[in-house]
Formats: C-alpha cells, sequence, structure tokens
C-alpha cells in the first residue's frame, strides 16, 4: 500500500503509516461492539504545506487529527513526527516531542478558552506546562503572540466573553502558536464564523504559514474552503482514505467517484452528482469499498474487495477498483462566477472608489 | 391593500425590539419585503442579521416581551394582533417551520408517526387517526423516505440526518400550509444530503405550488432554488431582487463584498475579508449600518435611510445604499409605502 508521495517539499514534517483507531463501543464477547473510526490511513504532511482533510459528519477526519496529536493512542500503525515515532510516545516525551511543536486550534474558540482565565493567563498557560521563560519573558511573549495574530497586546487582561467570535479564534491560533510548533492540526476552526469573518481568520492562517513556515492539517467539511487554501487534500468516508491529490487537481480532475461527487457540487446544478441515500453507520459500514452503496458506478466485485488506497500517478492516491471513471462535466469550471461590482450613480466616471475586482470583469478594468 | 400582486407573505416596515440589561435591543430595523405566492424567496445574511427574527415574526415565536411594530400580512391577514385561538390556528394550517436542527425539532420519546398524526390534525381537527396516519404515510413517501408505513413506528434516533430533515418537512407538509418557513434547513447537513434537501425542497414548490420562504447565511448554497434573493444586515434590508441578478451584479456594497469574502472565487488569492464586524443589536443607527466597514462610504452615507427604495437602472431591484439608488432620488418612489 504505497501512498508516499514525492510531491510533498523536503522531508514530511508528520508522516502517518496505515493509522487505525477502533473505539470499543461495549458489549462482550461476540455481542461485542467496535466503532472502527479509522481504518487503513496513510498519509503526509510536508513542511510548510496545507493538507486538507474533507469528509462528511462520522468519516472520522477529526478522530485522525486527534490521532496525530496523539490525543488517542493508535489502535495500530505508526505516526512519525518531525523523523521520530511517536506511536506510543507517553510522558515526558510525549510533552517534549509531540505537544510543544504540534498544537490544536478547535472549532468552537467560546469552550475551548477558560472562560475564568484572563486571555493573557490562557495563552502563558503553555509555557508554563513546558517550563518555558519566567513570568517576564513570557508576559513578553504573550504580546508578541497577540500582536501577531493581530491583537492589541492590551487586550490581556481581558475575559473570553469580551471578545467577539473572530477574536476569539485569533486567541485560539495564538495560544496554538505560543510554543512554537512546527505543525497545526486545525479542526474546523472557521466553522462557527461568519464569511466575512472567516476570510480574516483564513487569511491570517495563510499569512502565519509563510511567516513561519507552518504546516497545516486543516480539517473541514467545506469544500470551497479546502480547495483554497490547501496544497494536498485527503478525502475520507466511512472512516478510510479515498483518495489523496494535489488540491487543484482533486478538483478538476478527480480520481475517486467520491471525489467526483464532492467536486460536482461546486457546479452549476445541472453538472451535479448527487448520490442516493445517507451515508451508512459507521457501527455498520458496507462491506468491501465503504462508498459502494452510494456510488454511482459501483460494480458486483466493489462489494467483495477492499480497494486499497494506491498510487496512481506521482502525488496522486487513490482506493477504487475504477479510478478516474466517474468524470465531471467538463463543461463546467467549478469556480463561482464573479459578480460585477456595484455602480455608483454619485460618480459615473470611477465606478469603483477602489480597484477591488479582478480584470476580467470589463466594469472594474480600468486599474489594470 | 395590495392588489396588483398576489403576496402570500407582505411585511410592512416590521421593527422588533427587545428590552434587555444593556438598553433596548433592535433585532429588526424597519423591514418590509414581500413574498409572491408560488415562489421561493431566500433570506440571506449573516449572524445577527435579522433573518431567522423575521422567520420567528412572522410565526408569531417571538421571545415574550419581544415588541413588533409594523405589519406582517400572510395571506392578506395582519397577524400581529392574532391572540389565542386564532393565533393557534394560523400557526397550525397557514405557515409552518422547519427548523434548522433536525435533531432538536423532533420529540426524542414520541414515534415519528406519532408527531405527523399529531402535526396533522392540528391543522384539520375532524381528521380521524386514521386517515390521519394515512395521510403520515403519503406524505413521508411524498418527501422521499423509503419505506414510509415501516417508519412511522421508528423513533427520531433510530433516523439519519437527512431524513430526520425531510421527516420535519413532511410533518410541516401534513397541514398543507401555504407558506413554509425555512430557518437554515440545511446547514446542520452533509454537502452530499444538503443538495438532495434543496432539491426535495424546490420540487414542492413547483409541484404543491408551496410557498417559501428560506433563511440562509450561505448565498451559494441558495442560488439554485430561490426565485428572489432578500439580503439582510444588522436587522435591515440591504438590497432585495431576483437571485440571479443579485448575486451577478449586486447593488449593494454589502453583498458584494459578502460575496467576494467567500472561499471560491478567487483561486490562490488572498480572502477579500470585510474588516470589522457587524454593529451590535444594542447600538443606535444613524444612516447606513455597513458604512462603517464600506470601503465606498461616503458623508451621505451618514443620513442614508435604512429602507430600500428601487434602483433606477434596474427596476425589478431594490437597494438601501445611497450611492446606488441616489441619481434617482428625485423621481423614486417607495415600493413598500
Amino acid at each position: 500500500m504505497s501512498t508516499e508521495n514525492t510531491t510533498a517539499a523536503g522531508e514530511p514534517v508528520l508522516r502517518a503509516h496505515d493509522l487505525a483507531k477502533h473505539f470499543s463501543m461495549g458489549g462482550f464477547g461476540r455481542s461485542r461492539k467496535v466503532l472502527r473510526a479509522v481504518d487503513g490511513v496513510s498519509l503526509e504532511i510536508g513542511r510548510g504545506q496545507t493538507l486538507g482533510l474533507v469528509g462528511e459528519s462520522g468519516s472520522g477526519k477529526t478522530t485522525v487529527g486527534r490521532t496525530l496529536i496523539r490525543l488517542y493512542r493508535p489502535t495500530s500503525g505508526t505516526v512519525e513526527f518531525e523523523g521520530r515515532d511517536i506511536t506510543t510516545s507517553s510522558g515526558n516525551r510525549l510533552r517534549r516531542d509531540v505537544r510543544r511543536r504540534m498544537a490544536m486550534v478547535f472549532q468552537n474558540p467560546s469552550t475551548s478558552l477558560n472562560p475564568y482565565l484572563r486571555l493573557g493567563e490562557a495563552l502563558a498557560e503553555p509555557l508554563v506546562v513546558h517550563g518555558i521563560g519566567n513570568a517576564a519573558e513570557r508576559r513578553t511573549r504573550v504580546g508578541e503572540m497577540m500582536e501577531l495574530v493581530g491583537l492589541d497586546a492590551s487586550m490581556a487582561q481581558r475575559y473570553p466573553q469580551e471578545l467577539s467570535g473572530g477574536q476569539r479564534q485569533r486567541i485560539g491560533i495564538a495560544r496554538a502558536l505560543i510554543t512554537d510548533p512546527s505543525l497545526i492540526i486545525a479542526d474546523e476552526p472557521t466553522a462557527s464564523l461568519d464569511v466575512s469573518v472567516q476570510a480574516q481568520i483564513v487569511n491570517l492562517l495563510g499569512d502565519l504559514q509563510r511567516e513561519l513556515g507552518l504546516a497545516y492539517l486543516f480539517i473541514t467539511h467545506d469544500l470551497a474552503l479546502v480547495r483554497h487554501i490547501s496544497h494536498r487534500v485527503a478525502v475520507m468516508y466511512l472512516g478510510r482514505l479515498m483518495e489523496v491529490s494535489p488540491a487543484e487537481s482533486l478538483f478538476t480532475e478527480p480520481l475517486h467517484p467520491y471525489s467526483t461527487v464532492l467536486a460536482s457540487m461546486h457546479q452549476e446544478r445541472e453538472h451535479r452528482i448527487v448520490p442516493r441515500g445517507d451515508i451508512p453507520s459507521p457501527m455498520t459500514p458496507p462491506s468491501g469499498c465503504v462508498f459502494r452503496t452510494r456510488c454511482p458506478i459501483a460494480r458486483e466485485h466493489c462489494a467483495t474487495q477492499t480497494p486499497p488506497l494506491r498510487e496512481v500517478a506521482p502525488g496522486r492516491s487513490v482506493a477504487c477498483h475504477h479510478p478516474g471513471e466517474l468524470k465531471l462535466d467538463r463543461s463546467a469550471s467549478g469556480v463561482r462566477p464573479e459578480p460585477v461590482g456595484v455602480t455608483f450613480t454619485d460618480e459615473p466616471a470611477t465606478r469603483q472608489a477602489r480597484p477591488v475586482s479582478v480584470g476580467s470583469v470589463p466594469h472594474t478594468s480600468e486599474e489594470k | 391593500m395590495n392588489p396588483e400582486t398576489d403576496d402570500i407573505l407582505r411585511l410592512n416596515q416590521v421593527s422588533v425590539g427587545l428590552r434587555t440589561a444593556g438598553g433596548e435591543a433592535r433585532i429588526l430595523r424597519d423591514v418590509s419585503f414581500s413574498v409572491e405566492r408560488g415562489r421561493i424567496v431566500a433570506l440571506a445574511g449573516e449572524s445577527g442579521s435579522g433573518k431567522s427574527t423575521a422567520l420567528l415574526a412572522v410565526l408569531r415565536l417571538l421571545a415574550p416581551g419581544a415588541r413588533v411594530s409594523g405589519e406582517i400580512l400572510v395571506d392578506g391577514q395582519n397577524i400581529v394582533p392574532l391572540r389565542g385561538r386564532r393565533l393557534r390556528d394560523f400557526r397550525a394550517r397557514t405557515a409552518r417551520m422547519v427548523f434548522q436542527d433536525p435533531w432538536r425539532a423532533l420529540h426524542p420519546m414520541h414515534s415519528i408517526g406519532g408527531q405527523l398524526v399529531e402535526s396533522a390534525r392540528a391543522a384539520d381537527r375532524s381528521l380521524s387517526r386514521k386517515a390521519a396516519l394515512d395521510l403520515a404515510g403519503d406524505t413521508l413517501s411524498r418527501v422521499g423516505i423509503p419505506d414510509p408505513h415501516a417508519r412511522l413506528r421508528s423513533y427520531p434516533h433510530e433516523v439519519s440526518g437527512g431524513q430526520l430533515q425531510r421527516i420535519v418537512i413532511a410533518m410541516a407538509l401534513v397541514a398543507s400550509p401555504s407558506l413554509l418557513l425555512c430557518d437554515e434547513p440545511t446547514t446542520a447537513l452533509d454537502v452530499t444530503t444538503q443538495a438532495q434537501i434543496l432539491e426535495l425542497l424546490q420540487e414542492l414548490n413547483r409541484d404543491l405550488g408551496i410557498s417559501i420562504v428560506v433563511a440562509t447565511h450561505d448565498l451559494d448554497v441558495i442560488t439554485d432554488i430561490a426565485d428572489e434573493l432578500v439580503v439582510m444586515y444588522a436587522g435591515a434590508v440591504s438590497e432585495e431582487g431576483p437571485t440571479e441578478q443579485v448575486m451577478a451584479r449586486p447593488e449593494h456594497p454589502y453583498t458584494w463584498s459578502l460575496l467576494q469574502a467567500a472561499p471560491g472565487r478567487h483561486p490562490g488569492e488572498r480572502l477579500r475579508a470585510i474588516e470589522g464586524r457587524p454593529p451590535s443589536p444594542l447600538t443606535v443607527i444613524t444612516g447606513c449600518p455597513f458604512a462603517p466597514r464600506c470601503e465606498h462610504r461616503r458623508q451621505v452615507c451618514e443620513t442614508a435611510p435604512l429602507t430600500p427604495v428601487s434602483v433606477a437602472h434596474a427596476p425589478e431591484r431594490r437597494s438601501s445604499c445611497v450611492r446606488v439608488t441616489a441619481a434617482s432620488a428625485g423621481s423614486m418612489e417607495r415600493t413598500s409605502g
């Protein structure tokens, strides 16, 4: 099962091989129930790169994130981080090798901050845990971090409830960055934010990546967002990886039928491929290929043989017996059409006060 | 009131205020829009824009203490003064709501059939239990639930999210309402399921002629099914018009900024964030509520009226941006007078 690809820049910061995480759901003996939340997941994240992890609810994407950062101990498989095997690390080694260098940004900034801690205290906590610096140095570091994420350092004295959702998420990011990690696991970091604020946070994450050389595992269900921010994208369905590809290829020429379905959701309605039925329960996944019950091109052998994830082109891996067979309608671009800028009747000559649109729009093209 | 068009729903200068510890919160500010019979209208906006409040106001489900002014006409009848039995009948028969989260919209301890029967008989008391159960089964089948008669005996926890949302829609449909209000009906669902539910809503609109109002934060999701788009910001209407026109050529800088801020239009570029955030409902707004965040603001914006007026160069459109409507100010007339 070769999934490792050659396009990730340099040595990957993280490499997971054949990772599985099963949860016991009660019962004894024969009636023992096991939820195979994650099975056979192999992926790598290049230094300074973003790997997008997409999937619908119950696909296991959050479990993958939590297993990689070792909030869970994998049932089987290995995780290598910065060249070290961290699969079974514990105690001081776990803190030193993993928790300082890998950090998490959570979905809901309102519940991931302690309401009784001032922001400065919340930010300094990881430094205290890791015994970094003295009180004065920590204060300086907290101030630097707040400014790095676009907040005024004087806000350190405030409490989380005094902040807006976007500001709280900036604190969540600052807290993740304060121990100088190389990899951030961001689990739906903008899902609870409005579009206009989401854009601010996404831009901030991009700036930080360029400045600090951070790698991200960006977990999301938002396809447009994942396409926008990822270098490569891994698609999960019912605990398994369906496809791992560079972001653009995944959305323009998907190989797995499930990727095709997802990519088609952004096209005009008549080009969309809406799968029948619902996602099966992860407790009772279908035999063979887990996607077969909803797959438009499923055959008989899809029910009996589980397709392994294998590299079919440089940097592209897919787990399907018939990769590339279900295609997107080529006539649709998948990029949303650009609206024409607002026309202001009080200044017909200049139209837009500032050049804000791209050159393809004649309406605002005078800036080009 | 409005003889020339057949409106199933019409809001006339509706304001909703709520007294809070911090002062008077203005949740809706002079909102006017109308829904023509048989159409799908989307109310779009970010959180705090007032889109959900507008739907709740139509069903008279606002929190106790909320003060409503203005007129809300459903099928020509002003529902603001309704009370007691007449209010109950209105809610049971005329307008029905589909909430965002199907898990919370159904009672976990009652069977699906039981809840559908209750819903149907609330609307039509002459319906026998047997007839209501038949109607429930037929309706489940209409919304695409496989093996509907078996499903009637199931409980909500036994059903997936997409199926549950279909059941919630069926629960509204058994009452044969003339107006279906949907508050973010697909937000809690996965993308593939989301597409299925939107198609179902459009089918119901086409086949049964039911008028639908959908509140949503995602403009791109709703474009396919909505005939008309009402964009809201800070409790007021920014602009409205036929969906395709609004999406292709916004007549308000807020709409334009909102479309630009979403990922997907400019691959590989920075997203175009809107700096700042919406005003708190506690602030007294003078002039255009979007002006502090608008890169096109001018002095006139500080005294601009809240209510959208028709746009001279696009007669089907209304915008509250004075810089868009200014030139036509002399000849324009308010469409919501």
